[in-house]
């Protein structure tokens, strides 16, 4: 199957996975307890307020009207319109995806910009200080709370030694390069951790392997050694760990979201769920299923450039 | 019940915002949600016979589940920034006093001020909304016929420049201001004034405000003439609470059904730019009617932006990096913060009681000398001391304090000794074991507070089981009744009177809905409603107040918290309302 085919048929495939997730979350945030009606009046709920607020909000309609009008919504594009701040969701979804995808994207480029030269200085210094200091260093990574190194980089950075605003987000590319170092080194942090062990170890084992010998052997030249006989191969695993990070960062940016105060998806999906405001709950937890679906097969076409002999 | 306080005429609220504790669980049930999709997606994929190499997701690490090991940091009640300071205030000085109007000659008027809140205006639309957040923005850019006084203890002239008021009480005749001009810039009209109140009298969650007004209409350009059925001694606070805003007639016909979302006011800010859940933006209104000292009108700054931060920590921290104005600081934080030179933390009145919660028809609470013993066995020094850092001051009435007409001459004293014999001839005598005190998740107020008391209830052999439980499940229990005690709830005023307070504790309990006041009780309140004279109505509410405490009516008053800012050095002219909204326009930044 060519690269074209493939893609296509898995975006084809993603078609019926988006619908079952679609009905599972319609069903999952009204079958949790808590009335948006009485969670937006607070104290204030009394028999009739709620009424009032129900009819007001459009939830006096029976369930399955509701989905049907949720359904038909969605064959149109149309992700339905925020109970509670009166906005459509799609405008929600675009004012801030972009900065979660930046990011996201930001954190992954500035994790393997730090992965992988410190994985292969380790890996080449098996054993010795460098390579100790090193896996120190991902013990720290993965042990440390994101959130907490996120503080102390704006203590530090931010406040201390203001290099860097404390948080926020700015206008336009460049301005948004300096908002979003702190953040996106705060998870690029928590994931080079694990990417270096990743990756030293299959330096490790490439290095000992009997293609590399013989590459050796032909008298190619260290570097050419590493980067095409030894990295190449070895990146394949941490690709795959790669992927799952991404998905798994695109929903667990909310944290680092919050503590550097960037207008995010992840803000937002708190405030709807605490509110109960189940327009924007669907829509956004579908663009979130998206998102991941495609950075699967973003990781899957990845391995076959990478690695030609695996076949899509 | 929500995550923001709620706000209204009478104003009461459930949580508060979240501590990082709160949040982080919350996040990690939102990360955990995403990653469900994301978990889903791929099992489903994989059932769709995805390719083999698809990679599957990591199990059971979720980003909050890695992260959530965070200590709690109390967060000072409250969604709202903001307190009263004087324009003098020096920098790190806590203040705790009374507003100041900014002298005239020094003040810097222009430029932009940048504040943060922990969550964000949800609704803009003053008979809909809720959150107390919003109305740090309706106010401003809203006007009724009235407004609140600086104490929060009566009313002063607005839109309406004067009224008159008939003898029997039952008719109010409104003069407007004349050339109040509204952010469009056509002038406000009787017209507009009678819209705006029909509408609110029509629809939304403030219809009782006006529901005994039998007409309500233009007497000319300038006149506004209410007629009511009933004496309402709580009419002109009314007239002065967001919802009875004014808006153009004709924008009011255009909207119908609808909420505002781009309301036009005559306030002295205006809307600029609303971006839900991140930023905020309002204009000066050059054409504002109130003069400031000077004689130039508020208000001073050119710009206002209130953005949100979540955390409240990283509100400190922006604060002292100049990067924005004023937010708020955590409770665990006051100390450092008082005795820092980055920023002022200020202390500041606000008419809000922090309560616990019981269902009188429940065990043990169903018996009155047990309620009262839990009350007596309550060291509130120690609440306050730890709970609040020191900065709230102890209840001793269900009245915030500050309210018209609030006691201070009450006591809610601790007494062990006396706790335990009201625990002996109690139906309880050998305790009680096993009620649950619920608080709400991520309230880590109503968590304290709950530790602290389950201890000093232990003392009189009470053994509550604590739990915790989301804030929206929590506030369905609440409202259908099924619940056995609560902490973190709380009751802040919105409205300058005690009429729905005492309206809301005795007539119609729902915070308390188990209390079944005498008939003395309630026809007291009823006959404060309709009471005239101040003094004669003040002895009243004395006198409910007394008996409230009596009874221990559902809830027991623990403190009355005091609001915590942090903002800038530079800020000068800061004051906030003790009803929750900041005085935007007297705020000024100095060179």
């Amino acid at each position: 199957m060519g690269r074209t085919a493939y893609v296509v048929n898995r975006l084809i495939q993603m078609i019926p996975t988006i619908v079952v997730l679609a009905v599972l979350v319609f069903l999952m945030i009204r079958a949790i307890p808590g009335d948006p009606a009485v969670t937006l009046l607070g104290v204030q709920a009394t028999p009739d307020k709620v009424a009032e607020m129900r009819d007001h909000l459009g939830l006096n309609k029976p369930v399955p009207v509701q989905f049907g009008i949720f359904v038909k919504q969605l064959f149109h594009g149309d992700l339905g319109t925020s109970i509670v701040v009166q906005e459509p969701v799609s405008t929600l979804v675009r004012q801030r995806l972009p900065l979660t995808l930046g990011l996201v994207a930001y954190a992954m480029v500035m994790a393997l910009i730090i992965t992988i030269p410190l994985a292969v200085l380790a890996a080449l210094n098996q054993g010795k200080l460098i390579d100790q200091l090193i896996r120190g260093f991902t013990v720290l990574g993965i042990s440390t709370p994101s959130f907490w190194i996120g503080i102390l980089l704006l203590i530090l950075l931010g406040v201390k030694i203001p290099i860097f605003p404390v948080g926020g987000s700015g206008h336009g590319f460049f301005e948004n390069l300096k908002y979003l170092f702190l953040p996106a080194l705060t998870m690029a942090l928590g994931v080079s951790a694990v990417l270096i062990r990743n990756l030293r170890d299959s330096l490790l084992t490439m290095l000992a392997s009997e293609h590399v010998t013989v590459a050796r052997a032909k008298g190619l030249k260290s570097q050419v050694v590493m980067v095409r006989h030894v990295l190449r191969n070895a990146l394949i695993s941490t690709i795959t760990l790669l992927g799952l990070y991404l998905g798994w960062l695109v929903g667990g940016s909310v944290i680092i979201e919050s503590v550097f105060a960037l207008p995010g998806m992840g803000s937002m999906l708190i405030s709807a769920i605490l509110g109960r405001d189940y327009q924007v709950v669907q829509g956004f937890t579908l663009v979130y299923a998206v998102l991941v679906l495609l950075i699967y097969l973003l990781t899957d076409l990845a391995y076959s450039f990478v690695d030609p002999r695996i076949t899509l | 019940m929500s995550q923001h306080q709620t706000r209204s005429d009478h104003a009461s609220s459930l949580p508060i915002s979240l501590s990082r504790r709160g949040f982080l669980k919350r996040a990690g049930f939102v990360g955990g949600l995403a990653l469900t999709g994301g978990t889903l997606s791929t099992l489903l994929a994989a059932c769709g016979g995805s390719s083999d190499k698809t990679p599957t997701t990591p199990s059971g690490t979720t980003a909050a589940s890695t992260t959530a090991s965070g200590s709690g940091a109390a967060t000072p009640s409250g969604s709202t920034s903001g307190s009263s300071g004087t324009p003098a205030a020096s920098a790190s000085t806590a203040t705790t006093g009374s507003a100041s109007t900014a002298p005239a000659g020094n003040v810097v008027r222009g430029g932009t001020l940048t504040w943060a809140y922990t969550s964000s205006p949800q609704k803009l639309d003053p008979i809909w909304s809720q959150a107390l957040v919003d109305e740090t923005v309706m106010v401003p850019m809203i006007e009724a016929p009235a407004r609140a006084n600086r104490d929060g203890s009566g009313v002063e002239p607005a839109i309406a420049q004067k009224w008159d008021v008939s003898a029997d009480g039952l008719t109010y005749t409104l003069n407007l201001r004349p050339n109040v001009k509204f952010h469009d810039g056509s002038t406000v009209t009787a017209a507009d004034v009678v819209a705006s109140l029909q509408r609110n009298k029509a629809m939304g969650s403030y219809m009782w405000q006006l529901q005994d007004a039998t007409s309500i209409e233009a007497v000319d350009d300038q006149t506004v003439k209410i007629v009511l059925s009933v004496k309402i001694a709580s009419m002109l606070a009314r007239l002065a609470v967001p919802a009875n805003g004014v808006f153009p007639a004709s924008q009011i016909q255009q909207i119908g059904k609808n909420e505002f979302t781009k309301p036009i006011g005559t306030g002295p800010f205006k809307l600029k730019e609303w971006i839900r859940n991140d930023h905020f933006t309002m204009d000066a209104n050059p054409d504002y009617w109130d003069m400031a000292p000077g004689g130039k009108p508020y208000p001073y700054v050119d710009e206002i932006i209130i953005k949100q931060v979540a955390e409240v920590t990283t509100q400190v921290l922006q604060v002292q990096a100049g990067q924005i104005d004023g937010g708020s600081a955590p409770y665990s934080q006051v100390k450092a913060l008082q005795s820092g030179n980055k920023g002022q933390l200020i202390s500041s009145p606000q008419q809000q009681v922090y309560f616990m919660v019981v269902q009188t028809t429940k065990p043990p609470f169903d018996d009155v000398n047990v309620r009262q013993a839990m009350s007596l066995a309550l060291d509130r020094k120690v609440l306050v001391d730890q709970a609040t850092a020191g900065t709230a001051t102890i209840a001793n009435s269900f009245f915030p304090k500050g309210t018209l007409d609030w006691d201070p001459d009450l006591k809610l004293p601790f007494d062990l000794d006396k706790a335990k014999e009201l625990m002996a001839k109690s139906k309880y005598p050998q305790g009680h074991k096993g009620a649950k005190l619920q608080y709400p998740s991520g309230a880590q107020i109503g968590h304290d507070n709950a530790v602290l008391c389950q201890q000093m209830w232990q003392e009189i052999g009470i053994d509550l089981t604590i739990e915790e439980v989301e804030s929206s499940t929590l506030g369905d229990n609440w409202y259908a009744s099924n619940y056995e005690s609560i902490s973190g709830y709380q009751w802040t005023n919105g409205m300058a009177d005690p009429d729905q307070l005492v309206q809301f504790f005795f007539i119609t309990p729902r915070m308390n809905s188990g209390y079944q006041p005498s008939q003395q009780a309630q026809d007291l309140v009823n006959q404060a409603s309709q009471e005239l004279d101040p003094d004669k109505r003040k002895q009243i509410y004395y006198q409910l107040q007394q008996i409230y405490n009596t009874d221990v009516g559902g809830t027991i008053d623990l403190y009355y918290t005091t609001n915590i800012a942090y903002i800038g050095k530079n800020i000068k002219g800061y004051y906030r309302s003790p009803l929750g909204f900041p005085y935007w326009w007297e705020f000024w930044r100095a060179k």
